[in-house]
């Protein structure tokens, strides 16, 4: 509000009073041009005055300006040839009032009344021009501008196109419009302002209030108001700010652009509405401004994202027709944070570059298909944030994912298809009015229910996602016929057949859609049918075919259902029928030998099954290669077959450490799915999880986390698309369960529980919509147990009553776990929930940790002996065993432990275990097997297990359980009261090393200052080592080492956790520096 | 619409009963607003005002006809003379009722209805000139006041407003003109900008 510096001279100053009343009275009668006239005979008359005449009209006009925008309640009867009705609401430029128009036709309209200097002349001189430019707007979700004209005060006015509309925002908080229907919303929106700046009109204050959201035949549609009028009101020459007379930039702060708010008028283009549709896009999914009502252009940092901006709100999820809050921050994480934020830069040319392509962008999320928004900030986090890791019980990382991978690949169903559901039920319905044949022609009957039996197993239909119903109904209705036939005629062996190979079919819709119980008692009964028909003719090759078809569907079932040892019989049973099939007729049975192989080889996970896997998996290959040899990539299904059997086979060669033909493996993979135009979405899940793996395993995280990304927007158009499908369901709460695992390597905590909650909601979702699913459940039991661990990696006692939440929730969801699911899973999964909630219970400090572990070492006991360890849970067990032991030396049952340490290091040599997953252990059990040993009073054996894990272990942990173990032998040298000799060596050794460890350890924390796991053992070092150095008598270097540690350790005492904290050890140092 | 209410005018008068609906539909916002901005937030505006208006459409159905009145400038001045009768009445009424809205002056415009009538309007103005301009017209004396109100805010004609207020036409528009230009001082003495000056 610009105000004036010294007084103005007014008329009052120069006209006589009289002549002041008679000019005003005059004036306040007449309105526009006539006053002017009226100036001109009254300046003819007093021509010494014609200069505070024309002051005095001008001012009285300005005066009136003010009043008709100050009383909103002033509504006009009339503006030009329209009435008036009532006022709709005030804005920035003026009033808008609701009015009826006659002529041409009778409709209702907005008229939008300038207030006083918004517009003058020369406005509305360039609206006219700009109103040639508008007329060619035409666009459903644009609001015309009809007509523009002036009032007779001079206020311009503009008439619109009447919405009855509600602002965006409260329409779709007020039918609690799911994230897609908003989005698809938005989409219209966006496609309007591409529209108008393909014709070179910028908006220029787009925001909720401009634009409504009108129900219509076609459902709802956003209509965008006051098009093209900034822009006619604000034609400023360029360069210069622009702001209207009272001072305010033009624009809404909140939505405005940075290079708007800076006021650089030339470089408002088209990008601007483009961040002006990312603030309200963020506003719609979060409720929220992405900076509050700050101006944007102070704020070059990107607004928190949206689905981490949600998560701080609950009632954002209600409206959006969430659940809960988790699960909304899910549905946003990734993509749609991505494409917000791409909206939101601050540099335009990192925008959009117009609303088309924003609008592409969403489409082609809403599509499932990748986005071009990628976050841009990965690269520069992880400069930020990478560092090794640290802590207990988290390098299980690529292993908790491989216990789950042995079905990985195993969620196969073919690649989608283009035929209808309805074609499904034409075809059905034509093939049962031959039902009415059947009656009288046998023959005719066993085709109508062999056409309905190739019809539901037709590749289009059973590649269709959700058609499981329809084909199921087929299969039905076919198996009916050979019911009633064989009732007639139970000898005749085409029935027998139909029926076994129809039951077959029948079992797998049922392993479609979940039903594994109920698929595996089909098989079952397929088997025998096919095993009774071969009983009676041996050498019958398509008898056979149908018994292989029927073990394999037995197997998957099994398999699915959690049975893995009988699953393993089944499939290597299947595996045999098949082998003799393909020496028959290898074209025919490739693809059903490939597919039992691979799917044989994921359920062969223990220790011992290592070469068998392999060499099944090399075989699936083997035969898959010469299929496509033979016959060109040209079979669907044969060549369905083999991007898995590369899967699975690069997912092994991972898994034993073979990182260089894992690579090859998978990249084979990879191509054939590229190749394939309807590639299998579970299996494009499956390649993503595993390339995160491999790229994970080379120590690419962010490789990783991009991998698990793309496999995650695959996966939720996967669970949008066929909901009907636990698979999918499964498939994205593991691969969220994968980011978290990265996203931990890399130290963002923060992220990681993000990622790890997502996981435990997708896992929810699915145990909600198939409760008879026991391995949905038994899948629930493991995020919650991972998720509860890795709360633990921060050393925090913060998030420790999470932990132990949901440490407790994943043993009950286990114990829920119906009855008929295989023993070894459930023995599994016991154990590593209920070590879960012992490193729980230990961080915490808990009196109950102990006896919670004897439970846990009988529950380990059992498994061990009944199921017998894996490959991809012997990284866990292990560690799950130290814990044990040192509980067991700690109890002061050295025996014990150092049988427990013993099966430890036997399990570790078993698997091969390698990098994070052996440094850990080997260092811990060094440390363990020392600290026995000079308990034992044999310093010599503790001295050397310390030089021994010194030499293998060069990292600081090697190092400091070194050094720990030195310092144990040097106590127990002076306990046994041995030679100076001896001992002094004993202790300088120990000095040395724990010098090597500090140095590490300084080193490790120039990388991550505030990292507890760091900080802590680097203050207990410098204790010992002061220790050692009093006994040496360097007093001084001691007192600088305890003033170095002591501060640093009291800084973090009240919030580490019990596994990193040792608060015996903080005392003795504060003792030692006492005294 | 000056010319739409004229022929509703006509109809009504020539006996044409939704010509008169249709009539008093026309005057509702305006009529609406003029008793809103003379009740003043003491007496419960809206439902009070609507009231009001309701109450002047049942007086003028029940006990005139359109034909009553020589011209629509004659009907309106009816129009906002009833209505600002009912005013004072609801004022009086509460006065006598409620001793805290009582006030000297019941009829024309309050100011404290006038400042709440300003306070969504800093949209179109701007927070200071909105406050200069509420300001300014408390300033006014009630006749000052009035006479601005009825012209500019409610836009009534001249001719309407000298029956509202008793006086000859002539003397309105002098009233009026003395009305604006001491409430222009008052603004430039607040603070608020003169093109140019």
């Amino acid at each position: 509000m610009p105000t004036v510096a010294e007084p103005a001279p007014h008329f009052d100053d120069e006209l006589p009073a009289a002549l002041v009343d008679a000019a005003a009275a005059q004036l306040t009668a007449i309105e526009g041009s006539a006053r002017d006239a009226v100036v001109r005979s009254l300046a003819a008359a007093h021509p010494e005055h014609a200069g505070a005449l024309r002051r005095l009209a001008e001012d009285l006009a300005r005066t009136e300006h003010l009043l008709a925008a100050g009383f909103p309640g002033a509504a006009p009867a009339a503006i030009g040839p329209y009435q008036v009705l009532r006022r709709l609401g005030a804005g920035a430029f003026g009033i808008v009032y609701l009015a009826a128009q006659q002529q041409p036709i009778q409709r209702q309209v907005a008229i939008k009344v300038l207030r006083p200097g918004a517009g003058d002349v020369h406005t509305l001189a360039r609206f006219e021009r700009e109103r040639q430019l508008l007329a060619a707007l035409s666009h459903a979700a644009i609001a015309h501008v009809l007509d523009a004209g002036a009032l007779p005060d001079g206020r311009p006015y503009f008439v619109m196109e009447y919405v009855d509309g509600r602002s965006m925002r409260s329409y779709c908080d007020d039918r609690q419009l799911t994230v897609e229907n908003c989005l698809r919303l938005f989409v219209e929106l966006c496609r309007g302002v591409e529209h108008a700046h393909r014709r070179g009109i910028v908006h220029r204050d787009l925001k909720p209030a401009n634009v409504l959201v009108v129900d219509g035949e076609q459902g709802p549609t956003p209509k965008i108001i006051d098009f093209g009028i900034a822009k006619a009101l604000h034609a400023t020459p360029p360069g210069e700010a622009v702001h209207t007379d009272t001072g305010r930039v033009i624009g809404t702060p909140g939505y405005m652009s940075p290079e708007q708010a800076a006021g650089q008028v030339a470089d408002v283009d088209a990008r601007a509405d483009v961040f002006a549709l990312g603030v309200m896009l963020y506003e719609l999914l979060t409720g929220e401004l992405p900076w509050g009502k700050r101006p944007e252009s102070t704020d070059r940092e990107p607004p928190p994202r949206p689905s981490v901006r949600v998560a701080s709100d609950s009632t954002t999820a209600a409206r959006r027709g969430e659940t809960d809050t988790r699960r909304l921050a899910m549905r946003l994480r990734g993509d749609l944070d991505c494409i917000v934020l791409k909206a939101l830069a601050h540099e335009r040319g990192h925008r959009y570059q117009s609303a088309h392509e924003l609008a592409a962008d969403l489409e082609r999320h809403l599509r499932g298909e990748a986005v071009l928004a990628q976050p841009p900030s990965l690269g520069s986090r992880l400069r930020r944030l990478a560092r090794r890791r640290r802590g207990a019980f988290v390098a299980a990382g690529a292993f908790a994912l491989t216990l789950a991978s042995g079905s990985w690949w195993s969620l196969h169903y073919r690649a989608r298809a283009q035929a209808s559901e309805s074609e499904a039920e034409d075809t059905r319905q034509r093939l049962t009015t031959a039902q009415d044949r059947v009656e009288q022609n046998f023959g005719a009957a066993e085709q109508a229910a062999r056409s309905l039996l190739a019809r539901a197993n037709d590749k289009r239909l059973r590649d269709m996602p959700g058609t499981e119903p329809v084909r199921r109904m087929l299969v039905q209705d076919a198996l009916d016929f050979y019911d009633r036939f064989l009732r007639e005629r139970p000898a005749e062996p085409k029935l027998r057949e139909g029926r076994a190979r129809t039951l077959e079919t029948l079992s797998r819709v049922q392993w479609l859609v979940g039903q594994y119980e109920a698929a595996a008692t089909t098989a079952r009964e397929a088997i025998a049918e096919a095993e009774a028909m071969l009983a009676a003719a041996p050498d019958n090759r398509t008898y056979r075919g149908v018994l292989g078809h029927a073990r394999g569907a037995l197997g998957r079932a099994l398999m699915f259902s959690g049975q893995q040892e009988a699953a393993r019989e089944a499939l290597r049973d299947a595996v045999a029928v098949y082998e003799r099939c393909y020496a028959e007729d290898p074209t025919r049975y490739a693809a059903c030998l490939a597919e039992t192989l691979a799917d044989w080889s994921s359920v062969l996970v223990r220790g011992d099954d290592a070469d068998a896997r392999l060499a099944a998996l090399r075989r699936a290959v083997e035969i898959g290669e010469s299929f496509v040899r033979e016959h060109g990539e040209t079979d669907a299904d044969a060549m369905a077959v083999l991007p898995r059997s590369y899967g699975v086979l690069g997912m092994h060669l991972l898994m034993t450490g073979n990182l260089v033909e894992a690579e090859t493996a998978l990249r084979r993979a990879e191509d054939l799915l590229a190749s394939m135009p309807d590639a299998d979405t579970s299996q494009v899940c499956a390649l993503h999880n595993t390339m995160g793996l491999l790229a994970s395993a080379s120590g690419d995280h962010a490789a990783a986390i991009e991998r698990y990304e793309q496999g995650i927007r695959t996966a939720q158009h996967w669970c949008e698309q066929d909901a009907s499908r636990p698979v999918a369901w499964q498939a994205l709460a593991r691969l969220y369960s994968a980011v978290a695992i990265e996203q931990n390597a890399i130290g963002d905590e923060q992220a990681a529980a993000d990622a790890n909650r997502d996981a435990i909601a997708a896992s929810e979702a699915c145990v909600e919509k198939f409760p008879a699913d026991a391995v949905a459940r038994g899948e629930l039991a493991v995020r919650l147990g991972s998720f509860a661990v890795s709360l633990l990696t921060a050393g925090r006692r913060s998030v420790l009553a999470e932990a132990e939440t949901c440490a407790r929730r994943g043993i009950s969801v286990l114990e829920s776990v119906p009855g008929a699911v295989d023993r070894d899973l459930l023995l599994r999964q016991r154990w590593r929930s209920f070590a879960q909630l012992g490193f729980v219970l230990d961080a915490i400090g808990s009196t109950d940790a102990r006896e919670h572990w004897q439970r846990t070492a009988e529950a380990m006991d059992t498994y061990q002996t009944e199921a017998g360890v894996t490959l991809g849970d012997a990284s866990e067990f292990v560690q799950a065993t130290i814990r044990l032991a040192w509980h067991e030396f700690e109890a002061g049952l050295d025996d014990t432990a150092e049988q427990r340490s013993k099966r430890a290091d036997d399990l570790m040599r078993e698997h091969h275990l390698e990098g994070r997953d052996l440094e850990l252990p080997a260092t811990e059990l060094a440390r363990l097997a020392a600290m026995l040993a000079a308990r034992r009073h044999r310093p010599a054996d503790a001295a050397a297990e310390a030089e021994r894990v010194l030499s293998e272990h060069a990292g600081w942990r090697g190092a400091l359980a070194a050094a720990d173990g030195m310092r144990a032998a040097w106590r127990a040298a002076v306990a046994a009261q041995a030679e100076a000799a001896v001992t002094n060596a004993h202790r300088d050794r120990a000095l040395d090393i724990y010098e090597l460890a500090i140095t590490a350890l300084v080193a490790e924390q120039a990388e991550a200052p505030d990292d507890i796991w760091i900080v802590v053992p680097l203050g207990q070092a410098r204790i010992e080592l002061a220790e050692l150095r009093i006994d040496r008598g360097e007093r001084p270097e001691a007192q600088q080492l305890l003033d170095e540690a002591l501060p640093a350790l009291a800084a973090v005492r009240d919030e580490a956790h019990a596994n990193v904290w040792d608060e015996p050890l903080f005392a003795r140092g504060r003792e030692l520096a006492g005294r | 619409m000056q010319s739409d209410t004229a022929r509703l005018f006509e109809g009504a008068a020539g006996g044409d009963p939704a010509a008169l609906g249709a009539l008093l539909e026309a005057y509702l916002p305006r009529l609406h607003a003029f008793v809103q901005a003379r009740l003043g937030p003491g007496l419960e505006p809206r439902e009070s005002s609507m009231d009001v208006v309701q109450s002047v459409c049942r007086q003028i159905l029940a006990t005139r006809t359109v034909a009553d009145f020589e011209g629509e400038h004659h009907f309106q001045a009816w129009l906002f003379t009833c209505a600002l009768n009912k005013v004072r009445e609801k004022h009086r009424f509460h006065r006598l009722g409620r001793r805290d809205v009582a006030r000297e002056e019941p009829a024309p415009l309050a100011a404290t209805a006038l400042a709440d009538l300003l306070t969504p309007s800093q949209d179109a103005v701007g927070k200071e000139t909105a406050d200069a301009l509420a300001a300014s017209l408390a300033a006014l004396s009630p006749e000052h006041r009035e006479v601005i109100t009825l012209a500019r805010l409610h836009g009534l004609p001249q001719a309407v407003i000298a029956e509202v207020m008793g006086r000859s036409e002539p003397a309105v528009r002098q009233l009026l003109g003395r009305a604006l230009l001491r409430l222009t001082r008052e603004l430039r003495a607040r603070g608020v900008a003169f093109d140019g000056r």
